[in-house]
């Protein structure tokens, strides 16, 4: 039972690496990127070895082979992204934070339709965009954080999330009355309150703590300041466009286990709400069924 | 058995994918002929995911058509090479 539980606390990464046959002619090896996977931290890496095909029939230069690997680390998602980048065209990827994973929570995430990661590239934008955004006509399983904004709670698809961490005041540089960047290591983000998108005057408005969500959006790196990160929750989708009408910033809504109804965040129509401030960011709160 | 029913492959230094077109149809060969075959990976010092897949077929098949395979003196970077591909150590099994 202690191990079990120590498992479901850990910090890391889970990785579903489906290689196309095409990969190792492609100049790929999974033994090189295993190996640098592991370099930054404790890597179990399960084989699935069911579509080899009869020795007599297998071409010796194609891929048939697919691994589960866990990487117990510290690291950022964007440092397990890089290990991959340059492999989008051979393979399928999706990659889950380890905590707070459910049994539900793999499954889901082989059924997103982005749930691939690539760094520094448009497709890195392009996949976290299509992470956010669904379909009018589909339901989707999302692995969701649950994130808190004065007294509401929202859900970001977790695959948009590079990295989160507790604000630094003294990070914070105002460029214009509405305009702030964040000093993320060498370089500045746009950091944006969604307090303020969502014209949300609770107490906690303007003041500069709570938790920095780094996210994407096309190619471009963006920090959104909210109150607090709560737990994952692995939900049901439905997008509003469907059930209820379009709505910028939001690309669905959910029912959480405890019954709640909460809507899921859109990255890329934040980003609009936060460059086209006249944009109306019309919440629907708690109008959706 | 007798020496000579033995077919002995010697996969060198080198064991990548560029290598396999050429390993490839001995082992086929062997398979069809259903004779024993000794493989020497003594020295094998760069081994690559193509070359791992393609023996760790061939040993998977031999078990099933009990073909005999001799797999002598695995070097240490092809051991590496398999677990970190989270294989079992099939060069250990006798078929």
């Amino acid at each position: 039972m202690a191990e079990t539980l120590a498992a479901d606390t850990a910090t890391g990464w889970q990785i579903s690496f489906k290689p196309y046959r095409t990969l190792l002619q492609a100049g790929h090896d999974p033994v090189l990127l295993f190996r640098e996977l592991g370099a930054l931290g404790a890597l179990t890496v399960e084989l699935d070895s069911s579509d080899l095909p009869p020795f007599t029939e297998l071409a010796p230069q194609d891929c048939f082979l697919s691994w589960q690997l866990r990487l117990e680390s510290e690291v950022s998602l964007e440092a397990v992204n890089n290990i991959f980048d340059g492999l989008q065209d051979d393979c399928e990827l999706s990659i889950l934070p380890l905590h707070n994973k459910r049994p539900d929570a793999e499954k889901s995430a082989t059924s997103l339709p982005a749930a691939r990661f690539e760094s520094g590239t448009e497709r890195e934008a392009q996949a976290h965009t299509e992470a956010t955004t669904l379909s009018p006509e589909q339901a989707i399983a999302v692995e969701g954080q649950i994130i808190q904004l004065a007294d509401q709670l929202y859900i970001l698809p977790a695959v948009s999330i590079i990295e989160s961490f507790d604000i630094e005041p003294d990070s914070i540089k105002k460029l214009a009355p509405k305009a702030e960047v964040y000093r993320l290591r060498d370089e500045y983000v746009p950091l944006i309150r969604l307090h303020e998108i969502f014209n949300q005057t609770g107490q906690r408005d303007h003041q500069d703590f709570g938790q920095l969500l780094i996210v994407t959006s096309e190619g471009q790196k963006f920090g959104l300041l909210v109150d607090e990160l709560l737990s994952q929750q692995s939900v049901q989708c439905k997008p509003l466009e469907t059930n209820y009408r379009k709505v910028r910033g939001m690309s669905g809504a959910t029912v959480l286990d405890d019954g709640k109804v909460t809507l899921i965040l859109d990255i890329a129509g934040l980003v609009d709400l936060y460059r086209k401030p006249g944009l109306s960011a019309d919440n629907p709160g708690s109008q959706v069924a | 058995m007798s020496a000579d029913q033995i077919k002995e492959i010697d996969l060198g230094e080198k064991l990548s994918i560029s290598h396999c077109a050429e390993i490839y149809p001995q082992l086929m060969q062997a398979m069809t002929e259903g004779r024993a075959v000794s493989l020497n990976i003594s020295r094998v010092d760069q081994v690559d995911t193509a070359a791992v897949q393609l023996l760790f077929s061939f040993q998977r098949d031999a078990v099933t058509r009990g073909l005999v395979t001799i797999w002598s003196k695995p070097s240490k970077v092809f051991c590496d090479a398999v677990d970190t591909l989270g294989m079992h150590e099939f060069y250990l099994q006798d078929a």
